[in-house]
């Protein structure tokens, strides 16, 4: 009983918690990932801000260049002075209308160790780039004129071109210095800012291998959010580094916090609640347990004083009438001190489920005659007519101790509260394997409303009739519980005059020998 | 017949051995397991009644031990607590049947009696065929008489007396013949003692008790079944 009860305030417990946890474990679970979202997004924010700032820097880039551009001719000597000059620039190259090389060419002799190079690796990557670039579809416009901004990538680095159609169908290009141009884009990016008030976070300017080319902020986290750069730089990205966040901490603190507190609360109360329920049951349980020993501890006198009230009763002369009356009142006391704490042994073994059935051969006629003879006298003397009616009397199973239990338990009842209706009808018949005993008194009788409700522990019917009369209270339910036991039932039936009880019980016929 | 009473309260014992030496049965007393044993094993009992809490062995074990040497042998329980018999069947110790308290007389003279009919159909005793004394059917292996269709319960001592009157049919038996045979040399019970007991057969046996045809008195010498 403890145990099922512990499983039961167990189940109570964790489950609605376990439920809770989950919920809030989803909830913490969802409000990280959408602050996480959040977090990233404010993040993604800030980078595209500095991509703009690229965007702008590539721009005024275009425009230099552009002019640059426009300033020059098709000398030879005057574009390699440009060159020198030109800390930009890495390379020029003119392609004539038919897309063949104008500067530098193959044909020249007086190739430099620089524009063999060019040549050797732009010959076919840009070539075929700007052949097949449409100028007018150009990513990156200019005001007036249209500059096709290209990239390749040679021995892992990034080559950058620039370059412009002239009107005379040919295009002029620059190769930018990869150095040059680098350094002078990372100075558009902040620098790393010093007693950073605000939360550490680093951006680091890196190509797509993850070399990083420029990086500004002081925090060694993990990287959070990229963005690529607009073309041409679409091979570099940058990149927002922040430490291990722990975005909704503050609520999974205050959920769980909350939480903790409803289990502590929780469990208190179910501790408390399961102590004094324990501490009922094993108060419950020595009652019992007194019950019991109580109980068995009078039985024993109560045996003595029986068997030797019978003993004497068998050498007492027949002509000492009063002796013998005397005699059969200690005999009949005795019996019903016996069936009060018979009752009393039932009542406490079914507060413990412990009452059994122990079946043997018997007869329900013989029973009831021995029942019958055990309130002979005290009936007598309240002048009551026993009226006794059995259909047969065959050999059945049952148990004998508890069927004269709920039959005297009954008779009992006829003797306490119905002694005016001066008869009592005991009526037993057999339908199939069930054995059927009525008895019905002519008492004042049981009133409707009250017809359950006698059944119940120590309900005791108050009025004038009954007042005087004594008795546990317990005797019907004990009745009842006893008649469930053996497979059948107590009920209270109609009855014209006073009260009618039908016992049904199970009583399989035995075969003869 | 020979029963052992192995029980510790003083009273319930006395009174055990009363009841049952006015059944007819010769007794033996023990107040605790150990005395149990050693007079099973002196006097050999036809059968056994055991107290369940015994001091020094409990009722229990002397079962076992009876058992051991007697797999037969009926043992009825006594008990204040069903769950000590529940118990002692859960066992297994072959208890015949077990009597709960407080018993009445009947109760427990019902049970002997039950008892009594096994040991005889047990051990096939010799003299308890069937007889008959005028309209009286007797068969003192079931204890038991007809009287058409009237059924009537005897004793041990009861059919000891019957079976003395047939065997003795016409003849007066004096009292102390009766006292001999029915009652043993060794137990001397009161006179009033063999008037009790012819006064309870005749109420059992005699279509008028108080007229009694079967058992006559013969005053002055004692009683006499004519036939």
């Amino acid at each position: 009983m403890k145990f099922k009860l512990l499983i039961i305030f167990l189940f109570i417990l964790i489950l609605p918690l376990t439920l809770l946890l989950g919920i809030g474990l989803k909830w913490s679970q969802d409000e990280q990932k959408i602050i996480q979202n959040q977090i990233n997004e404010l993040n993604l924010q800030k980078l595209q801000l500095l991509r703009q700032t690229v965007d702008s820097f590539i721009q005024n880039e275009q425009k230099e260049l552009h002019e640059f551009l426009s300033s020059i001719n098709e000398d030879k000597s005057q574009l390699r002075d440009l060159i020198r000059k030109s800390p930009k620039v890495s390379q020029l190259f003119i392609l004539d209308s038919k897309g063949g090389w104008s500067y530098p060419s193959p044909a020249m002799d007086d190739l430099s160790e620089n524009e063999r190079q060019f040549l050797e690796r732009s010959d076919k990557r840009l070539y075929q780039k700007i052949r097949q670039m449409d100028f007018q579809a150009g990513e990156v416009q200019r005001s007036s004129q249209l500059g096709i901004w290209s990239s390749y990538f040679w021995n892992n680095q990034m080559v950058l071109i620039y370059s412009e159609k002239t009107a005379e169908n040919k295009i002029i290009g620059i190769e930018l210095n990869r150095i040059n141009f680098i350094s002078r884009l990372m100075s558009v990016f902040p620098d790393t800012p010093q007693n950073e008030k605000s939360k550490p976070f680093r951006i680091s300017f890196n190509d797509s291998q993850g070399n990083i080319f420029y990086q500004w902020g002081s925090n060694k986290g993990t990287p959070k959010v990229k963005l690529n750069l607009s073309s041409p730089l679409d091979s570099m990205e940058l990149t927002y580094y922040s430490e291990e966040e722990n975005p909704g901490r503050s609520f999974r603190f205050n959920f769980f916090s909350g939480l903790g507190f409803l289990v502590v609360s929780l469990l208190g109360m179910g501790f408390y609640f399961y102590r004094e329920n324990a501490r009922e049951i094993r108060e419950a349980e020595k009652r019992v347990t007194f019950v019991n020993l109580v109980s068995h501890e009078l039985k024993t006198p109560l045996t003595n004083i029986r068997m030797y009230s019978e003993l004497l009763e068998q050498y007492l002369d027949e002509t000492d009438e009063k002796s013998s009356q005397y005699l059969k009142v200690l005999v009949s006391e005795s019996e019903r001190l016996s069936r009060l704490i018979g009752n009393v042994l039932s009542f406490a073994k079914k507060e413990k489920n412990q009452l059994k059935l122990r079946k043997n051969s018997g007869s329900i006629k013989k029973i009831i005659e021995k029942s019958i003879e055990q309130f002979s006298l005290s009936l007598k003397e309240k002048g009551i007519e026993v009226v006794f009616t059995s259909q047969e009397d065959s050999l059945v199973e049952l148990d004998e101790d508890l069927v004269l239990q709920i039959i005297g338990n009954l008779i009992s009842n006829v003797e306490k509260y119905a002694p005016l209706g001066k008869v009592i009808k005991i009526e037993h018949r057999k339908e199939g394997e069930r054995s059927v005993v009525t008895v019905s008194d002519e008492g004042p009788g049981i009133p409707k409303e009250k017809r359950e409700k006698i059944f119940e522990p120590f309900f005791r019917l108050a009025n004038q009739l009954t007042a005087g009369a004594t008795g546990t209270g317990i005797g019907l339910t004990i009745a009842r519980d006893l008649a469930r036991l053996h497979g059948g039932d107590l009920v209270l039936v109609d009855s014209e005059k006073g009260a009618s009880f039908q016992l049904t019980i199970l009583t399989p016929e035995i075969q003869g020998d | 017949m020979k029963v052992l009473i192995a029980e510790d309260d003083e009273n319930i014992r006395k009174g055990l051995v009363e009841i049952l030496q006015n059944e007819g049965y010769g007794t033996l007393a023990a107040k605790d397991g150990r005395e149990a044993l050693i007079l099973f094993e002196k006097d050999s009992p036809d059968f056994v009644c055991l107290d369940i809490m015994m001091p020094e062995v409990s009722g229990y074990d002397v079962c076992r031990e009876i058992r051991r040497r007697n797999q037969a042998l009926p043992v009825i329980f006594i008990s204040a607590k069903s769950e000590e018999i529940d118990k002692v069947l859960g066992l297994e110790l072959g208890a015949d049947d077990y009597i709960l308290k407080p018993f009445g007389i009947k109760e427990v003279i019902a049970r002997i009696r039950a008892v009594t009919r096994r040991c005889f159909k047990m051990n096939k005793i010799e003299g308890t065929s069937l007889f008959k004394m005028r309209d009286l059917e007797i068969d003192p292996s079931e204890l038991k008489a007809k009287k058409g269709k009237e059924v009537i319960e005897l004793s041990l001592r009861e059919m000891k007396i019957l079976e003395l009157f047939y065997h003795n049919k016409g003849k007066v038996i004096d009292r102390d013949k009766i006292m001999n045979e029915c009652w043993g040399m060794d137990y001397f019970p009161n006179s009033r003692t063999l008037d009790q007991h012819i006064s309870k057969l005749r109420k059992k046996i005699e279509i008028d008790p108080k007229e009694p045809n079967l058992i006559q008195t013969i005053h002055g010498s004692g009683y006499r079944y004519s036939g």
